[in-house]
């Protein structure tokens, strides 16, 4: 992850849907630092909006969310022929074995349990966009 | 006329008083309304600077520690709650320009308030940054004449992550001061440190101590604690500490559980027969199928623990379940109702499974 990945990422716009404010803060000043094109939503119905509206390549999705939970987005995201290749993090403080498998049934393609790490989350939004990009 | 006189008087000083008290009320509104509106600017300010400062890795993160009041204490509260948000070298500098801003310090002596929220709240904040030299501190606050501080302070105790901690959690137990959930809570929270100080705490003269400490051990699956453990299962005075013990030998699995396994299914306890059955069928030995056979001939409670343990032996236990559920007597119905909930329990868990592993 290089010079080139960072001008590759300018390309790449990301979606947060989470309803914390803080998280949702701090994480869209860090991946925009890094050349993402950021996008947020706080709640998941808005979130869903969002995503069809948007097509990002990578949604950061909260699980526990008003309206629509992030499980319930990334279902919905599989179900949607046009979105479905689409790479889905989901972020949670759900950190059980069982959490995580539903998680991972529901669709995701990668899995952060809160309290999380900024840089972990930029970490991995960059290794699942290269293997995409692969 | 001097009672006319009296009586106007009076009117005018309760009016007079009725309209200091409205000016004062007033006075106190806008006051507080002024205060929520300089603390919501002063929050709107400072957050984005911080969040800026963290996404930026920069160590300028110090460079807000200068802050005075009210800044300083809107930044400190912000800075505190962005804590259980984080972790890694993010949540580092958080609590670093804590350190810097002396807040920790301020924190530590609010734990000696006299006002019992200030004290919980000191205890939680100290929790929440997680420096194990506020340790004592927080402890302190296990004495405190409020249970919600007491209660605050062994969660915080768990956060801290410090398993010195242990003993003054049992001792908190011991004088009924904090309730067992919230002492398991803490103590589990302390990881695998907490082991040793658990493995003492079975020697604790008090019966729910030694409980707590049973189970916890069981949970973090401490196999060091297994002779102890195996001691208190055959010889504790106290039924609920032989069944605890029982109980995490079955979780902790190791294969020397045997042995006082099956001498506490020969117990004169149903209650104690019951739960050795339920760890043997966790131990999943081949060995304990025999015994557990015999078994299903004791009382209800005992027989069906033991058919669900022979359920959950795989193959060979349900193949002996079979066998037994062809006879007429006592086992052969408890040997048929255990495969009944092994196929249902089958059918219920196969399509999320399919789905799992698409």
């Amino acid at each position: 992850v290089g010079a080139r990945f960072y001008r590759e990422a300018a390309m790449s716009t990301v979606l947060i849907v989470e309803d914390d404010s803080d998280i949702r803060e701090l994480m869209a000043f860090k991946l925009t630092q890094v050349g993402f094109d950021v996008h947020t939503e706080s709640d998941g119905e808005a979130g869903f909006a969002a995503i069809q509206e948007l097509h990002p390549e990578l949604v950061v999705l909260d699980w526990m969310m008003p309206k629509l939970s992030g499980m319930e987005v990334c279902e919905q995201v599989r179900a949607t022929p046009d979105l479905e290749r689409m790479a889905v993090i989901m972020l949670t403080a759900k950190g059980q074995e069982a959490d995580v498998q539903r998680g991972f049934a529901a669709g995701a393609d990668d899995y952060l349990v809160k309290p999380f790490s900024p840089r972990e989350l930029v970490s991995r939004v960059e290794a699942l966009l290269a293997r995409r990009r692969a | 006329m001097l009672l006319n006189q009296i009586a106007a008087f009076a009117l005018v000083a309760l009016v007079i008083v009725l309209v200091i008290l409205a000016a004062i009320t007033a006075l106190r509104r806008t006051s507080v309304d002024a205060a929520q509106r300089r603390r919501l600017r002063l929050e709107a300010e400072i957050r984005p600077q911080l969040l800026h400062l963290l996404a930026n890795e920069d160590p300028g993160l110090t460079f807000l520690a200068p802050a005075g009041r009210p800044a300083g204490r809107v930044l400190d509260s912000i800075a505190t709650g962005l804590l259980p948000k984080l972790r890694g070298s993010d949540r580092d500098g958080v609590v670093e320009l804590l350190e810097q801003r002396g807040a920790v310090e301020r924190a530590r002596k609010a734990t000696r308030s006299l006002r019992g929220v200030v004290r919980a709240r000191a205890g939680e904040q100290l929790g929440d940054i997680g420096l194990p030299w506020t340790q004592p501190a927080v402890a302190a606050l296990l004495n405190d004449r409020h249970p919600e501080v007491r209660a605050t302070a062994a969660r915080a105790l768990g956060k801290l992550g410090d398993a010195e901690a242990v003993p003054s959690l049992l001792r908190a137990l011991d004088r009924g001061l904090v309730t067992p959930n919230i002492v398991s809570m803490a103590v589990m929270r302390l990881g695998l440190g907490a082991i040793e100080p658990l493995q003492r705490g079975l020697e604790d003269s008090d019966t729910t101590a030694r409980v707590v400490c049973s189970e916890i051990l069981g949970l973090q699956g401490a196999v060091s604690a297994v002779p102890s453990l195996a001691k208190m299962a055959i010889h504790d005075l106290q039924l609920r500490v032989r069944i605890a013990a029982i109980r995490a030998l079955g979780r902790i699995g190791s294969p020397t559980s045997l042995t006082p396994l099956l001498t506490c299914l020969n117990a004169d306890e149903p209650a104690v027969r019951a739960e050795a059955a339920r760890s043997l069928g966790r131990l999943g030995t081949a060995a304990a199928i025999s015994p557990l056979t015999d078994a299903l001939s004791d009382e209800h409670e005992v027989a069906y623990a033991a058919a669900v343990a022979l359920a959950a032996h795989g193959e060979h236990g349900r193949d002996q379940l079979e066998r037994i559920g062809a006879l007429p007597t006592q086992a052969g119905r408890y040997a048929t109702a255990a495969l009944s909930t092994v196929t249902l329990e089958r059918a219920r868990y196969a399509p999320a499974q399919v789905g799992a592993t698409q």
